[in-house]
């Protein structure tokens, strides 16, 4: 459950931003600038609101008047970042893992768990390479595992197909339907594609100026 | 790397072989100096490899100090509003600036037993002396490199993309996690280099260590101390000690020169 | 264009490569060439001279050298104050020195060996040595035999005058200090400044030394039998280009004025 009610900083600008999402998954769509990227970094909690009120999951993470914030740390929530931002200094499989171990999970046992997910996206061949020797397409299949594997209690998807092969392409949006499924939580996926958007969303928000 | 930007002007490769000339000829002179022969019993006099000793010690107890204190304060200035901004980044630059021996003079108004503002204090409640004591090799040579190494890790700080550690943030690193594990890392080339240029600085300091630690064979007297000392008494001691100098420097530059060009060249 | 200023550079570089002597000689020959002429502008034939003296020489010899440029406005006097043992070694690797004033005459039998001076030198003055300590004197100490009560001495180098006479007289009161207590000035001042600005306990330095430091130490007489007497001597460096108005110095520093100066200062007659 995400509810988001208030004015998100997009640039040197305030926009006035109202999102409601329930057991699903919510596409936003719309032009360049508009604040989408700005809108999913406030709900993780890397920017905070204007004013307004952010809720995840009954919680109140955001709320200015009431001076209340929760540290993104603990917002518990998995994010694909538009440019991947994996750790260039770790392998593909440690990159993976990092939710996991952050939340207390033994490294070994980590490693394990991020590794089946990774043999589920097709790019547990890279595993033991450093980030930025890895292909755009099999950087963002890690960013998407690093999302997911941590069991989030919400989900933000921003550009996650961008750099992913029309052929694979279909396949990697059914395993992410099928985990968000699994998950049974709010997820957020924004995208220029409407295609993407249709196959993974259950309702599409379109933001315009 | 294109046509252009590999092309080296001749000039400019004149201008690298007269800048090799002048840093390759002192060396070369000092080498020509030292007595081959007596070399192993220069080195091994007591007075020289306790020298050494006190040099190598002092030199990297020095360089952590100025981590543990350099760190905090890199980080305050590279990513903290605050005012008086502008004092705190003068007075970090100052023990650059300053030259040394005026430094040792600073030290003995703060730290000396008889007259200075805490070394009173230090002498009274607790019997500590900091002056002519190896802690006060330390201090004086912690004083000096510690600008160095806020400067390097200032600048590797502002340097970093921030969204690493947002990704890290997100992804559930608490604060020191974060800095362990995410900012640290990105953060090693400019950590290696200035922890190299103040180890550097702390072993070759001289004026701040005479004046504020003294010179006591054995005891306080560093490498560079030892080789004045003996410039007069004991030349052949002093360049053979210059060269083993010159060997150490060169070893510890070479053994860390991948690192010290950094990950660029990956 | 291009070839023509290539044929600039591939000569120069040639030249480079060949004379890398006339690289380490350039920026000496500028310096010594530089310096003159612009003294020359500024007043018309002032000749410069300099003097290399011992550190314990240095207020009296800035006031000598005051009072000579005063009676002979024609010359101007630009000091080296150093340990006399760093000035003999100085001199002898070739460095510009017109006088030479040492605070014993070891120095100038090291310069007479090795031909940088000429003459016998003249000796000017006699100094003596003094116990120095904190004004307060914290530990009690009322003679050099009570040494060994402090934790840190401030002595000379070894291999500098003043070192030497220090031995001498812990060697004649029988004291020995263990090297771990010692601090080692470079030269007389340091080894003052010690106790002075430092947080040495006591010094042996001269007895001039001890006077100029006035109310910042308290001094202890050591009596003339355990005493040493410095033997301070001048003499005109070989090779001097000056060497008419270096000699005039010389002989100001002997004559009457120049020895009421060293007087003040708390120095011997010869």
């Amino acid at each position: 459950m995400i509810s988001l009610h208030g004015t998100v900083s997009v640039g040197n600008f305030l926009r006035r931003f109202s999102l409601e999402v329930g057991n699903e998954t919510v596409g936003v769509f719309g032009a360049n600038g508009i604040g989408k990227t700005s809108l999913l970094r406030t709900v993780a909690g890397l920017c905070p609101l204007g004013e307004g009120e952010l809720h995840v999951n009954g919680v109140v993470v955001d709320a200015p008047a009431k001076h209340q914030f929760v540290q993104p740390e603990l917002r518990n929530i998995g994010m694909v970042f538009q440019d991947h931002s994996l750790f260039p200094f770790m392998t593909a499989l440690d990159n993976a893992a990092f939710p996991l171990v952050m939340r207390g999970m033994k490294r070994s046992t980590a490693r394990k768990m991020a590794n089946e997910m990774m043999e589920q996206f097709d790019v547990v061949h890279v595993a033991e390479q450093l980030a930025p020797t890895l292909s755009g397409g099999q950087s963002q299949r890690v960013a998407i595992v690093r999302a997911l594997v941590g069991a989030p209690q919400a989900v933000l998807l921003d550009e996650p197909l961008s750099a992913i092969d029309e052929e694979s392409r279909e396949g990697v949006r059914n395993l992410i339907r099928e985990h968000l499924d699994r998950l049974k939580v709010s997820a957020v996926v924004v995208s220029h594609d409407r295609a993407d958007l249709d196959h993974l969303c259950t309702r599409i928000e379109n933001y315009t100026r | 790397m294109n046509q252009v930007s590999s092309r080296t002007p001749r000039f400019v490769r004149m201008g690298a072989l007269i800048g090799v000339l002048f840093l390759a000829l002192p060396i070369v002179g000092l080498l020509k100096r030292v007595a081959w022969s007596t070399l192993w019993t220069q080195l091994t006099d007591v007075a020289t490899r306790d020298a050494l000793r006190i040099s190598l010690y002092a030199s990297v107890c020095a360089t952590l100090l100025a981590l543990v204190l350099g760190l905090p304060l890199a980080w305050c200035l590279a990513r903290m509003q605050f005012a008086g901004r502008r004092f705190v980044r003068a007075l970090v630059l100052l023990p650059m600036v300053l030259p040394p021996v005026v430094g040792g003079v600073a030290l003995l108004g703060a730290y000396g037993k008889t007259r200075g503002l805490l070394g009173g204090v230090l002498d009274s409640l607790f019997g500590v002396q900091l002056t002519y004591s190896l802690s006060g090799v330390i201090i004086a040579e912690t004083f000096v490199a510690l600008p160095f190494l806020v400067l390097a890790l200032e600048g590797g700080l502002r340097s970093i993309d921030t969204k690493y550690e947002e990704a890290a943030a997100v992804m559930g690193a608490k604060d020191l996690t974060r800095f362990m594990r995410v900012t640290l890392p990105l953060l090693k080339p400019s950590l290696v280099a200035g922890l190299m240029l103040a180890w550097a600085r702390a072993l070759g300091e001289f004026g701040a260590t005479i004046t504020f630690a003294g010179n006591i064979q054995s005891r306080t007297q560093t490498a560079p101390l030892a080789v004045y000392t003996m410039l007069e008494s004991n030349p052949e001691g002093a360049y053979a000690l210059s060269f083993l100098l010159v060997a150490i420097c060169v070893g510890v530059l070479v053994g860390l020169r991948d690192r010290w060009i950094g990950g660029a060249s990956q | 264009m291009w070839s023509r200023t290539e044929g600039v550079y591939s000569l120069t570089v040639t030249i480079l490569a060949k004379a890398r002597a006339l690289i380490v000689v350039l920026p000496v020959f500028v310096s010594t060439v530089a310096t003159p002429a612009h003294a020359g502008h500024v007043e018309a034939k002032k000749i410069t001279i300099t003097v290399s003296a011992a550190a314990s020489l240095a207020n009296a010899y800035v006031e000598i050298g005051r009072q000579f440029e005063k009676a002979n406005p024609s010359i101007k006097v630009r000091f080296n104050f150093a340990s006399s043992a760093s000035l003999v070694s100085q001199i002898q690797s070739g460095a510009p020195t017109d006088v030479f004033a040492a605070a014993d005459l070891t120095s100038f039998d090291k310069l007479l060996a090795s031909g940088n001076v000429v003459k016998s030198p003249k000796v000017f003055a006699r100094n003596s040595m003094q116990l120095i300590v904190k004004p307060s004197n914290p530990l009690g100490i009322s003679s050099v035999a009570d040494l060994a009560k402090a934790s840190i001495v401030s002595l000379c180098a070894k291999t500098v005058p003043c070192g030497v006479y220090a031995t001498t007289v812990l060697s004649r009161y029988g004291v020995v200090i263990s090297e771990s207590k010692i601090t080692r000035g470079v030269d007389a001042t340091a080894t003052l400044n010690a106790v002075s600005t430092g947080d040495a306990d006591a010094a042996i330095v001269y007895a001039t030394d001890a006077l100029s430091a006035k109310k910042s130490v308290s001094v202890i007489s050591i009596p003339g039998g355990k005493n040493v007497k410095a033997m301070y001597g001048i003499g005109v460096v070989r090779g001097s280009k000056n060497s008419k108005q270096a000699e005039a110095f010389v002989q100001y520093v002997l004559s009457p004025a120049g020895q009421k100066v060293l007087k003040t200062f708390g120095f011997l007659a010869p």
